[in-house]
């Protein structure tokens, strides 16, 4: 028996309504590039599980398709996870201004 | 845009619309890769290329931002009055955590927030990884559905204020794989006051204080915080703590000051202490003096797999049992004296770990300890001062040993009317 049918059968009483609403804004996306030719991609990585597997193969693949492509690996962008996770990220604009990035990919469980 | 594995990315698109970016490009790759041979993670990766070229140069469409009040009245809804509907009817508006709830009815409601100076609409914090507005209101109303009696207000306010301080981590707590529980300590007068078990069986059943405070932390992580099992609470296994998991601190049989006092709160005061924990392991030992009983709790509590300490240096708690105390206390030891023994004597060898972990150790852990190697002894934290000592527990020779989740460090506050 479902709920909504138990409800229309028998005595009911009022209850309130127990979930959160979401208490933040929504941001727009930043537009899309026209191409990753000419372009800086910078790429972040938590230094755990397998980024340091994918990132060579990706961006092998991202410079043969856009030979223009300027990537700043997670070598040089540094570790985001771990006790100085929250210091980073709040850095982390700045980071990426220093950088030119055009886009910036996080590839946290990769 | 993000890279995410296919387990994780109902957690990685909620998490994105949570934060107000509900159109965030998401590579997905197949989840778990680990064991695949490098021509398909070569494959994989050149598929995940396709993906990043399309998500970064084509424009999406972005719906216009939703008006939504985040702190608005909770709405009243008709639900059944026989037990066994409601029970159909909560699981089914996933309310629950699995257990018979405690019908939220507008008068139960009320009469717990009369236990409260602040006002209903409040918002005590925004909770992740969903970042639902925690209202006086809505704290309340999943502490009705959990069975807590109405007093027990203003301590869950003082708890849900505590996980949502930065270093509590609590993102990575709610999503996690690691089997982290909210264990809510309490101390002060108001334990003893409101019925909050610090004696015998005090992590066990029996109390309805402990066990529904625990409870209603459980509901409101999942309620409001939107932390919902499999989904995005991605916990490999859990832990039976993930209920309730909730004690005071046994004061008056503790040969040291309390747990409030030691974080400069007044003898007076009364606080709550959240942790991240990882489980209970007991330590059963008749050692009847320090040198003894310390060896045995240090080398209990180090072990390569089952905490995160090794990466990073955790935050470890221990719970002595009285008569464990008093013995330590007998032999001279204060509490920090206790804390600097087992720092010094709880280290795993980098050998032990496996040669994934130990590289991850090695690269977490450099600038605290320099080059890492083999016979590099790790320590359980990084000072002493960072493993936590509570005396709780009845008769018996039992302390229990509170591993804690990753970066997460615990967090105390005063409970306040």
């Amino acid at each position: 028996m479902s709920a909504s049918e138990g409800a229309s059968r028998g005595p009911v009483f009022d209850v309130v309504w127990p979930l959160g609403r979401v208490a933040s804004k929504e941001v727009p996306l930043a537009p899309a590039l026209p191409d990753l030719n000419g372009k800086t991609v910078c790429e972040l990585w938590d230094w755990l599980f397998r980024g340091d597997q994918m990132y060579p193969l990706i961006n092998e693949e991202l410079r043969r398709r856009f030979p223009d492509i300027r990537i700043v690996g997670h070598e040089t962008m540094g570790n985001m996870h771990g006790t100085h996770g929250r210091a980073y990220v709040a850095n982390l604009a700045e980071l990426l201004r220093q950088h030119g990035a055009d886009a910036v990919i996080a590839a946290v469980g990769a | 845009m993000t890279i995410c594995t296919s387990s994780f990315n109902g957690l990685g698109r909620a998490q994105a619309k949570a934060l107000g970016h509900p159109e965030l490009p998401i590579a997905v790759i197949p989840h778990p890769f680990g064991f695949r041979s490098r021509a398909e993670v070569h494959d994989i990766a050149t598929r995940c290329v396709d993906d990043i070229n399309q998500l970064l140069c084509e424009a999406v469409s972005s719906s216009a931002p939703a008006a939504v009040s985040a702190v608005e009245r909770a709405t009243l809804v008709e639900a059944p009055a026989d037990f066994d509907e409601f029970y159909d009817f909560a699981l089914a508006r996933r309310w629950s955590d699995g257990l018979p709830l405690v019908p939220p009815t507008a008068e139960r409601v009320e009469r717990m927030l009369r236990h409260t100076r602040r006002a209903p609409d409040d918002v005590v914090a925004s909770i992740a990884p969903a970042y639902g507005a925690a209202t006086v209101e809505r704290i309340a109303i999943n502490a009705v559905m959990a069975g807590c009696a109405p007093e027990l207000l203003p301590v869950l306010i003082a708890a849900v204020e505590a996980i949502v301080v930065p270093k509590f981590n609590l993102q990575s707590v709610q999503a996690t794989t690691n089997p982290a529980a909210v264990w809510i300590i309490v101390n002060g007068p108001i334990a003893e006051k409101l019925g909050i078990n610090g004696g015998g069986n005090c992590l066990g059943s029996g109390s309805r204080a402990n066990a529904t405070l625990g409870r209603a932390m459980r509901l409101i992580q999942q309620n409001i915080g939107g932390a919902y099992p499999r989904e995005t609470d991605h916990a490999t296994h859990g832990q039976p703590g993930k209920y309730t998991f909730c004690c005071a601190e046994n004061e008056a049989v503790s040969p040291w000051e309390p747990l409030s006092v030691e974080r400069g709160y007044a003898p007076d005061a009364s606080t709550v202490t959240v942790v991240a924990a990882l489980g209970t392991w007991s330590m059963n030992t008749h050692a009847k003096d320090k040198d003894d009983l310390l060896r045995i709790i240090a080398d209990t509590m180090t072990f390569p797999a089952g905490s995160d300490f090794v990466h990073t240096g955790g935050e470890p708690w221990l719970i002595l049992a009285p008569e464990h105390a008093q013995v330590l206390k007998r032999d001279g030891l204060s509490k920090i004296d206790v804390k600097r023994r087992l720092w010094e004597q709880a280290r795993l060898a980098g050998s032990r770990l496996s040669a994934k972990d130990f590289a991850r150790t090695q690269d977490a852990r450099r600038a605290e300890l320099g080059q890492i190697g083999p016979d590099t002894l790790l320590s359980i934290s990084l000072r002493p001062e960072d493993i936590g000592v509570i005396v709780a527990g009845g008769v018996g020779a039992h302390s229990t040993y509170v591993p804690n989740c990753g970066n997460s460090r615990s967090v105390t506050c005063e409970i306040k009317p």
